[in-house]
């Protein structure tokens, strides 16, 4: 067994027993951790509100590589963004980004990247506008996507790599657009030249600029469509993000 | 099967569905019942089917109860002007051993969980709306827990009710717990402690 400490963020955490968690942390180092926070759930416990979603800690973990759940000995909070729990929505939304790394990401060796694209935005929603929530989130998927080396094809067609200038047909199995002539085929669906051009924009944009996008312009129901559908295509096992859903459900409360 | 008698074998199997038993406790259990005298095993068991037969939730604030309204609700020395919002009917349990609380309760069986897709409508909130509504509360106290759903939770919850007139919403204190150590204290913790302080 070897204590290991690396930075992480915390997915999310189950009820373990009387008054311990298990807590599921992206760590920089080696990916997708769960660990045993024991005693974490006491009103004295050592860990605090360190292992609330979305906080940012430097983790030491008793770590076991035959075990499939670690031992947490520590964590001291490095970034806490207390204004993603100042709001239903804003909760429900950036919980989405934390849902999305527990499903997506696999495996033991770490993304520092993918850590970094989700803390940035993190902190962008902790202070976005929350109309601009919806765009940053899908900002965020399309980009991690593409840090999971599965990132949609949109700006030339699929089949003959013809540029793309008026929207496509947009197949989420094979990976993105294809102009007019090549046709999409079954599964596929028109993608308009401006949700094209928008998701063009969403993945090369960095996060925070996504904060001063004008909200009302975005073509929410088109993208949407297209990387629910893509992820649905390109992930395991994946139905929707559940915290998707409960923030279309607590939208009538926005901010 | 491992043992010789399926009936040992089953009830090991039933004992180690139960939360926090692994297969070792759940055969120390089984083999207990076994030797301990058979009035004792009658009880506990006839004190399980009961449980499921006859404890339900109060159709009021939906604590657990045997009685229908349940004994807190049905006491007429209780404040029902005062509703404390807990998430679990253990919470109930904690907030009596304190003494302090004469008012009734509203059990939400949770708290806003996004990643486990708990929303609003998995909750007793349209209960809570229509204890409410038609007046005589003057205050609602959110007692959910101190953690990032139970803050999403209590925040629902005050826009949700913001608009009936002549009742306040208030949450309970945070901060630092008793015999604790500042010293030890997370930043979030002490932040909260600070901006929620007292004139003393």
């Amino acid at each position: 067994m070897a204590i290991v400490q690396s930075e992480a963020l915390v997915l999310r955490s189950f009820r373990l027993g009387e008054t311990s968690l298990i807590v599921s942390l992206f760590t920089r180092e080696f990916g997708l951790l769960r660990c045993v926070a024991k005693g974490a759930r006491g009103s004295k416990s050592r860990f605090g509100a360190s292992l609330e979603p979305g906080v940012r800690v430097n983790a030491v973990v008793y770590r076991k590589l035959s075990r499939d759940l670690q031992l947490l000995s520590k964590t001291d909070i490095v970034e806490v963004l207390p204004a993603l729990w100042e709001d239903p929505y804003r909760f429900a939304v950036a919980t989405q980004v934390l849902e999305f790394l527990e499903r997506a990401a696999y495996g033991e060796s770490g993304d520092p990247e993918l850590l970094d694209l989700a803390c940035e935005t993190l902190r962008t929603m902790s202070r976005a506008p929350i109309a601009s929530l919806e765009l940053i989130v899908r900002g965020f998927e399309i980009q991690a996507c593409e840090r999971l080396g599965y990132a949609p094809e949109l700006t030339v067609c699929l089949e003959c790599r013809s540029p793309l200038h008026q929207g496509g047909l947009f197949h989420p199995i094979r990976g993105g657009l294809l102009c007019g002539t090549c046709g999409g085929g079954e599964g596929s669906f028109r993608l308009s030249e401006r949700a094209r051009r928008v998701m063009v924009g969403l993945s090369e944009e960095p996060i925070p600029t996504l904060a001063g996008w004008a909200a009302e312009r975005y073509p929410g129901i088109e993208v949407a469509k297209a990387v629910e559908r893509f992820l649905a295509a390109h992930l395991e096992r994946f139905d929707g993000l559940r915290a998707s859903r409960v923030a279309e459900s607590l939208g009538q409360y926005k901010g | 099967m491992q043992y010789s008698s399926a009936l040992l074998e089953t009830v090991i199997t039933e004992l180690t569905r139960l939360p926090g038993l692994g297969r070792k406790s759940a055969q120390r259990i089984a083999f207990h019942l076994l030797r301990s005298p058979e009035g004792d095993a009658k009880r506990l068991a006839q004190s399980i089917v009961d449980l499921k037969a006859k404890v339900e939730d109060c159709r009021i604030c939906g604590n657990v109860t045997e009685t229908q309204p349940c004994a807190i609700c049905a006491d007429s020395r209780r404040d029902n002007s005062v509703i404390c919002v807990v998430e679990q009917p253990m919470d109930v349990l904690a907030i009596e051993r304190t003494g302090e609380f004469r008012g009734s309760y509203h059990v939400l069986k949770g708290a806003l969980s996004p990643i486990d897709g708990i929303g609003p409508e998995q909750l007793k909130l349209s209960e809570l709306i229509d204890r409410v509504k038609p007046g005589g509360v003057v205050e609602v106290i959110v007692a959910t827990n101190p953690t990032a759903q139970g803050e999403a939770t209590a925040l629902y919850i005050a826009r949700l009710l913001q608009n009936v007139p002549g009742l306040r919403v208030t949450r309970i204190a945070r901060g630092v717990p008793m015999g604790s150590d500042l010293e030890f204290s997370d930043q979030v913790t002490l932040a909260r402690a600070l901006s929620g302080r007292k004139e003393i």
